[in-house]
Order: C-alpha cells, then structure tokens, then sequence
C-alpha cells in the first residue's frame, strides 16, 4: 500500500505475524471490522487480501468475504455499479461458496441496472421458501425506488400483488406530488398492510396531509413508516419542512437533494410569517436582545422572498428599532445591513416621527419628509412644483409650526453640524423655513387651505407687511376669494388706512356682496368709522357712516337699529343734546331691553371718549330678574361680537350676576351663558367667569366650553386645575369634533406675544404647553376630572386649598403636605399642621432678614405693605412648600435688582394680591415759615 | 389633514386600481364597480366603492392619501401579504431524488 493510501485509508498495519495457517490474532479481525464499520473498505479490503495470503483459513476467507462484501456495497452507494458487478463476479469466481453472502449484494446491482425482473423473478414461484420471500421482499423494502419499472417487471405475472401495488403506488405518487388529490385517490386498496410497498402508501398520505396543511396528520402518518424502507429517508426533509425537532443524535445536515426538494416544496411563506409573528411579539416586549435576535431570523426566513419584499421587510424593522433607540449597529447587524434610504423609507420614517405625537418630534419629522422630498424627486413620485409637492410642503409647515422654536433651531445647528462642510449651505434643502414651505405649498397647489394657513402664521409675525404680502398673493392666485380681501380690509383699518380698506370692502362687495362675511366686515368698518369720528368730535361725518350702517342687513332684527341708535346717543352726547339724547335712549332700550341698551351705550361711549360717569343713569341690575339680566348681557355680546364691539360689564354688576347664577330659576341657555363668560372674562372679572362655568357645568352641556372657561378664569396659582381643565376640555372638543373648539384651545395653549407665560392674568392666554395638546386622555381620567370640576362650585380666590384629587394622573407626584395627604384619606399626625407653618421659618432662602418678614413690615412699612404682608403670609402657607420656595425666590431677586415690591408682587402673582390702597391724607401744613418768610425775621 | 379620517380599506384596491391610476382610469373603474355592486344588492359593497372613489376622485385628496396614508406600525406580516402561502406541488421528481439517496 502506498503512503499515500496510508494516509487516506489511515494508518498502516503493523508488520503480520507470520503464522503459516494458524488461527488468526483476535486483533487482526478486529482491525479489519472496524475498518469495514467505518466505511474504510478498500482498506478493510486490503487488510483481509493481507491476511488470506499469510495463511488462507476458513477464518480469514470469511473475513475476506465479508470485506469484499462491504467494498461492492460501498461501490453501489457510490452508483459505481459496474465496478460493483466486476468485482461481485471476481468474488463469485474466486470463491463460489460466498454467492449466497452476496445474494442481497446481487439484486442490488440488478435493480441499480434496471434488472428488477432478476430481482423479484423468484417471488413468481409459489414453493419459493419463506425465508427467501421474505429476504426478497425485505430488499423490495428497503431497496426499490422505481416503482413504475417495479410495476412492469415482466418475471411476475400481471396480476401479483407486488406488481398490483406498485402500478397503483406509482399513479398515487405521481398524482399526490403533482396537485390536490381527493380521499378516494388515496384509499390503494392494492397494497395490503403486509406487502413490502405498504411504506409507500404511508409516505403518499403524509405526502397528501403535508399538502392539505394537516401538519399532526402528516407526522401521524411518518411515523407509521418503518425506518429501514426507502420512504424513510425522506424523514429529515419533512421534518425541516414541517419544522419539526429531530430526533436526538440525528444528522440535521440536510443533503443537495433534500434542500432542494425544501426550497421548491417547502412552505416558506408560513415559516416566514410564523418568524415575523415572533417579531412583533419581542417589539412589543421592548426587551434588545429578543428584537434583535428575531430580526436576525426573520430575516433568515425571508431568503426565499423577492428581493423587493425582504428589502421593505428591512425597512420597517430598521424604522421600528430605531424609534425604540436601540443601537443602530446592532439592528443593521441583525437585519443583514442598513435599509436602503430611498422614499420609501424616508416616508415610513417621517410617519413613525409623527406618531409619536411628541411636538419635539415634529421638527425631524419635517426634515425626514424634506428627505422624502429630495428621494421622491429622483424616484418618479412626483414633479417639484407638482400637487404632491404642495401638499407635502403644507404637511411639513404644519409640523414646523407646531414644534417649539428652540428645538427647531437646535436641530438646524446639529443638521448643518453633521452633514458634509460642503453641502453646509443647503439648510433650505434640509429643513425650510415656514416661509420657504408655505410659499411652496402656495406656489405649487394654490388652494384657500393653504393660503389660509400661510396668512395665520404670517399674522403671528411682527411685520404687518408680511401679512401683507401674503394675502396680496393669495388675491393674485386666486381672485375670486374673498378671505385675502377681508383681511387686507382688516389690516388696512388697524394702520387707520380707511381709504384703502374702503377699497377693499368695495372689491369684496363686488365679489359677493350677500357673504355674510363681507357683511359683518362692512359693519365693522363703518362702525369703526363712525365710532373714529366721534373720536374726534364730527358728528356729521359720524351720521354719513351710521346711514351706510342702516342699509347693512341683519342677522338679528332690531340690532342694526340698536346700534344706529346708539351711535345716535353718542353724537347727542357729545353735542349735549338730551332730548336726542333721551329719544335714542328710549329707542335703543325698546329694542334691547335696559340692560342691553346700557352696555351698548358704556362700551361705544368708552372706545368714542365721550363716556362720562354723569352722563349714565345708574341702572339698578340688582332690581332686574336673573332672566333679564343674564339676557341682556347677553344679546348685548351678540351684537359686539357681529359688530366688532368689544363689550365690558361694569365692576359692580358682578356680584348680581353671581347672585342671578345661583338662583334656581336661572336661564340655562348655553349659548348666552358662554356669552357671559366671554364677556366675563374681557371684564376681568375671573370670579363671574367662574360662576359661569359652574352654572355651565351643573346643566350637562357642552362641558368642553365650560371647561376651558373655567381654566381661564382660575387664578394664576391655580395651575393643577388649569391643566386639568385644558387638557379635559380639548379632549372633549376632540371627541365631539368640534374643530373650532379645539382650535382656541391650541391657539390659547400656544399664546401670543400678549398673553405669553411670564404675565398670568385671569381670562389670559396660557403660553406654550405642548404637554396638554398632546397627552393621551383616558375615559377615565376624563371623568374624574369633569366630575371634580362640577363638584368644585366656589371661586378658589387665592385660598387655594389643597391639589385637585387628579393631579396625580396628570403626571405630577403628589403633593406631600398635610393637607393634600389627608384630603387623599392618608395618614397625618395631628401636629403636622402646625408643624406646617413652623417649617417656613425653617426654609433655607429665608435669610434672617427675612424670617421676621411680617414684623419688619410692620414697623417700617407704610400701611399698604402691612396688608400686602398679611396676604402673602397666608397665601405662601397655603401653597406647595416648592412653589412658595420660587416664589420667594423670585420675590428676593426682584428687590435685590432694585424691583419696587408691589410692583414685583403684581408682575409674579397679580394684580388681585394686592391690598387695597388706604386713601391719600392731605399733607398737614407746617408752623415753620418758608425760608423767604423766615429771613424776614 | 386628520390622517384618522382617512377610510379604510385602501381606496386603490376596492377599485381594483394600481398606485398611479389617473381621473380617466379612476372614473371608469368607479363605473363597472357600480354595475358590479348596486346599492340594493350590494349595500357594503357599494358604500366602500363610493368613499374609494369620493376620496381619489379629489386630486388633493388623493395626494394626500398617497403621501400619508403609509402606516409605520402596519402589523410585518401584512408585508408578506403577496408571498405565495401555499405549499407548492413540484412534481415527483425531487421527491424520487432524495428517496434514491441511500
């Protein structure tokens, strides 16, 4: 043997004993087996030739045999069947004898070559021995592939049962594997249970199961099947088809063949599915390491996918892993590498930024869409310019403008820090301006909405011409719209351009001159007018405008007439007509009741500067029923709402009012309570508003108005129950659909330059609050809310007591003193309370100077500061001990900068905490003479 | 735009449209599917045909749906939606290959 044969067949035999004949050693035929069970047989062969020639016993003859024996079978697993028979035929020369050894080795060769007559030839014999029948049929068994050459053997007479069963297995075979068979197909009642091809006919209903997706059926059936017959090898190929568990110890390698009979058979659409199933499981568990290890399989799952969809398959788990800010590393490593940034994907992004529902996410989500945009273009979605590019421009204004500007900013710094130097110039590219997309969205689709939306924000910045501007566009797009044109009326009168907003009434009576809009604009504008005449004390030109207002048609009869009169009153007043006077009096309260009639007069006369306190009978509202009153006050509001009037109840009425609120027999008509509270609330007076809301609330409807009443006119401290209020009534508003509704919320959420955050005042705007616009509402929290505010009936004043009981579930801690914990039913000792108000002599900020705050007040301080001092000692009490901390805080900054104190305590916690002012004393005069009289002396 | 309005199913497919289908083709579309399902017959049917072709019919609308409607957290499986589900016959032959080996 060579060495290289050495090496091959392993190592080499030690030198052989020389024996002449004897018995051979026990460990030669043990060599030789271990090589024929390690499929080594052309070395097993080599061995046992070695052996036969040293000494040619009985013994080594045997072992001879027995190695040629497996060195043609090997030969036959390897398909070398000539060389198989070549070398059967030199054994069967040599050694005669061992020709029955090789019987089984014989068919073999036979049914490789096709010669299955051979083979069977003796099962025709009806004397055959049983033994050798079943050694036959045994090899039929494990042995026969072909069933159709099986079926056709011409040794056996047509109708053996061997021959009956496999034509039938044959057709069955054919049939199963080639499309939907029926139950009846599968019956073969050819083949008995006995017969060697009955493994066949479990294979072909497994087959049929596997088919039919009845997967228990199917490994029922694989089980019935012997592990030595021929339809068992494909057990491991159903096994990863069905993914079932291998068999302990078993080879789970799979063979060319099987994988590939599982790539063109194998059900990958339910593996891939059953993957993607446990990937959104672990997304929803949140846990890293389970994402990333079924992302890893989904993926693997999805090979036998179109590249397309496993791409889009990427994409989305890239977007849903990077929105749980996983490590980007980690997910592209778990899903074969990074998405492919095309639209698609930038798009999918952008939606998922937006669902987030986080106004700090709108901002890059804009920029993903300004992505998207850039990726569209190159891709064919859309042309630049094109519809799409408008609406999608509009979109992306709209989540500019919600996200706050600091964090605009901030991702413009950390846009142009990261992208390449060279590309640094095209900030526009990457995230526009509002103006840049409005103008786009405008340019590109020329629609109200857009145009709308362009002229809301345009209105919000300091330039007027800006506005301007834009509503000169809007009218050059689209001339036949009336909105830029009212506006430009509007913004036209404000600059007191009268001429040019006549102009401009003009060109939108021409337009539509029955819009009821065009209407009201008219009247305003006339109104505003007249009332700038009377201003300026020329009555006649003031009467021109009230004759154009008399031919304005009403919405409500009687009001054009009532306002005419009014303004009447106005020009007797200044002239000092009272008869004119007294007619248009008497005129103006037939038509709008005395209540009516005595707004209308104070609120023209004020904003015409001709109100003087003698020229106003007092009206004695304490005398007049809740229904008058509260209609009066109403119908009023109506009108100065049509006619641009702005309409303030006098101090005094206020408490009538809340008296006529409470009285059983109080109207409960909700849309003149509202107006009331409107007007309550442009009256300052935060208490009536109040007792709006709560008459509001007690009759059931339309709470969400009643609501964000109530949340305007709490008072500055009363922060908990704002929010509460805000954020129940805009759910509410949403709820019901009601857009308006939800508008004033979020533009009141917003505030403006006027009512920012720092200058809290009853009926004021609330400042940037995003949290409120975008919180999740529970029905539950919802309730809690709406049925604490309804149980909550008296104005808080600066007593506020303690938290709302669902402050909680507003996401603030609770609060830890005494008060609110046993309002909570937790427990507190009884001396807490005191303890309480000892604390504050303990705090920190109050430096010694301090800690006497009341007592240096009162001896030093003028009177005024003795009250100021008595009010903040019980409002800090009452207060959280953290937010009586910032208040002193700023307090002490405030006199430190040099701040005079009431002023400061007005700016932080409002007018209302100050004391009434003690009247003026005359100063008393001196006995000491002036100088220029003592030097008389 | 309230993307929460939006009617569900996909408008496109109730028509039996691709993506990029124009007026003409949307308009005619809409035709045969109100002959495929009247009102009295088909009042399901017919509701969903007539919202589909409301909201394509409205070129701004229809924009708007194409450029919003994606849906990030759609369920993955919903991906696979065209991916052949079934088990596929293949003939006996890769059968018959693995059987032959021993």
């Amino acid at each position: 043997m060579s060495r290289k044969q050495n090496k091959k067949n392993g190592p080499a035999p030690g030198p052989a004993p020389t024996v002449g004949g004897a018995r051979l050693l026990p460990e030669e035929i043990e060599r030789v087996q271990e090589q024929i069970a390690g499929r080594h047989s052309k070395s097993a062969l080599q061995l046992a030739k070695d052996i036969y020639k040293r000494s040619a016993t009985a013994e080594s003859e045997a072992l001879l045999i027995d190695a040629y024996k497996a060195r043609i079978d090997d030969l036959l697993r390897l398909g070398m069947k000539v060389e198989a028979k070549t070398l059967l035929g030199i054994v069967a020369e040599r050694f005669p004898s061992a020709l029955p050894r090789m019987t089984e080795l014989g068919r073999e060769i036979c049914a490789q070559e096709g010669k299955l007559e051979e083979v069977v030839a003796p099962l025709a014999d009806r004397e055959l021995p049983a033994e050798e029948r079943e050694r036959i049929e045994t090899f039929v068994r494990q042995r026969i592939v072909d069933l159709p050459a099986l079926g056709s053997v011409s040794s056996l007479p047509p109708e053996h049962p061997l021959r009956t069963a496999a034509t039938a297995l044959a057709a069955a075979f054919q049939a199963v594997t080639s499309g939907p068979v029926e139950d009846a197909a599968l019956v073969l009642p050819e083949v008995s249970r006995r017969s060697p091809l009955a493994p066949w006919k479990a294979l072909i209903r497994a087959i049929a199961c596997y088919y039919r997706h009845e997967d228990d059926e199917c490994r029922r059936w694989l089980l019935t099947i012997p592990d030595d017959s021929v339809p068992a090898r494909l057990t491991p190929a159903f096994a990863a088809m069905l993914k079932t568990k291998s068999a302990p110890g078993a080879d789970s390698k799979l063979s060319l063949a099987e994988e590939k009979l599982i790539a063109v058979a194998g059900d990958h659409g339910a593996a891939l599915r059953a993957a993607t199933a446990e990937l959104e499981d672990a997304l929803h568990g949140k846990k890293q390491k389970l994402i990333l290890d079924a992302a890893r399989q989904a993926m693997a799952a999805s090979k036998h996918c179109g590249a397309e969809t496993r791409e889009r398959l990427r994409q989305h788990i890239a977007v849903r892993c990077g929105l749980m800010n996983l490590p980007r590393t980690a997910f592209n490593a778990a899903i074969g590498g990074p998405p492919r940034f095309d639209a698609y994907y930038f798009r999918l992004l952008a939606r998922a930024l937006e669902d987030l529902h986080n106004v700090d996410d709108y901002a890059e989500a804009a920029a993903v869409w300004a992505d998207f945009r850039r990726e569209a273009f190159k891709e064919n979605w859309f042309a630049s310019g094109g519809l799409e590019d408008g609406v999608l421009s509009l979109h992306m204004a709209e989540l500019v403008g919600k996200a706050p500007v600091e964090v605009v900013e901030h991702l413009r710094k950390d846009l142009s820090q990261y992208r390449r130097p060279d590309k640094r110039d095209k900030m526009e590219e990457w995230l526009p301006s509002l103006e840049t997309l409005y103008k786009r969205a405008c340019e590109a689709d020329p629609h109200p909405e857009a145009f709308q939306a362009w002229l809301s924000w345009a209105r919000k910045q300091s330039a007027w011409q800006l506005a301007d501007d834009v509503a000169e566009r809007w009218r050059g797009a689209r001339p036949a719209d009336i909105q830029p044109l009212l506006y430009l009326m509007e913004s036209a009168e404000k600059r007191n351009a009268l001429k040019k907003s006549l102009k401009y009434l003009e060109e939108a009576e021409d337009l539509d001159r029955l819009n009821p809009e065009v209407r009201r604009a008219k009247l305003r504008l006339l109104l505003s007018a007249a009332i700038r005449h009377l201003q300026q004390r020329k009555g006649h030109l003031a009467q021109k405008e009230i004759e154009q207002i008399e031919s304005v048609p009403e919405v409500r009869p009687g009001e054009i007439a009532a306002l005419a009169a009014t303004l009447r009153w106005c020009i007797a007043l200044t002239d000092g007509n009272r008869a004119v006077q007294d007619e248009q009096d008497a005129q103006l309260t037939k038509s709008m009741g005395s209540v009516a009639a005595h707004l209308l007069k104070t609120s023209v006369a004020e904003k015409a500067e001709v109100f003087t306190a003698s020229s106003f009978k007092t009206l004695k509202v304490t005398k007049l029923s809740a229904a008058e009153l509260l209609t009066g006050v109403a119908r009023a509001r109506a009108l100065g709402d049509w006619a641009g009037l702005v309409i303030v109840l006098p101090r005094e009425w206020s408490d009538p009012l809340i008296a006529a609120l409470r009285q059983p027999d109080c109207p409960a008509d909700v849309a003149q309570l509202l107006l009331l509270g409107e007007t309550s609330l442009d009256s300052h007076s935060a208490e009536l508003a109040y007792a709006v809301s709560t008459a509001g609330l007690a009759n059931g409807g339309a709470n969400a108005e009643f609501l964000f009443l109530r949340a305007r006119s709490l008072p500055p401290l009363a922060s908990f129950r704002r929010e509460g209020c805000l954020t129940a009534s805009l759910e509410l508003a949403r709820r019901e659909r009601s857009t308006e509704l939800s508008g004033r919320i979020l533009d009141c959420l917003k505030g403006t330059k006027e009512n920012a955050r720092k200058h809290w005042r009853p009926g004021g705007g609330m400042g940037a609050d995003p949290k409120i616009a975008s919180r999740a509402v529970s029905p539950e929290l919802l309730g809690k809310i709406l049925e604490e505010e309804q149980a909550l009936k008296k104005y808080p004043g600066y007593n506020l007591g303690p938290e709302p009981m669902y402050a909680g579930e507003l996401g603030y801690a609770a609060c830890d003193c005494p008060k609110c914990r046993a309002r909570r039913g937790e427990e507190v000792e009884e001396d807490e309370f005191s303890d309480e108000e000892d604390d504050f002599d303990d705090e920190d900020d109050f430096d010694e100077d301090e800690d006497n705050f009341e007592d240096e007040f009162d001896r030093s301080a003028p009177s005024p500061l003795k009250g100021l001092a008595r009010i903040m000692g019980e409002v800090l009490t009452s207060m959280p001990p953290e937010q009586a901390q910032a208040v002193v805080q700023q307090l002490k900054k405030a006199m430190d900068g040099g701040e005079d104190l009431l002023a400061a305590v007005e700016r932080i916690m409002g007018k209302a905490m100050l004391p009434p002012q003690p009247p003026v004393r005359p100063k008393k005069l001196s006995r000491v003479p002036p100088p220029e009289q003592g030097s008389l002396f | 735009m309230n993307l929460n309005a939006l009617p569900i199913p996909d408008p496109y497919a109730v028509l039996g449209l691709g993506p990029g289908a124009e007026d003409e083709q949307i308009r005619a579309a809409y035709l045969a599917k109100l002959k495929q399902f009247p009102p009295d017959r088909a009042p399901v049917e017919f509701e969903q045909v007539r919202d589909a072709y409301a909201l394509l019919r409205d070129r701004r609308r229809r924009a708007q749906y194409t450029l919003f409607s994606v849906n990030p957290e759609v369920p993955l499986e919903s991906l696979l939606d065209g991916l052949d589900n079934e088990r596929r016959f293949a003939g006996p032959g890769p059968w018959l290959a693995v059987l032959k080996e021993r």
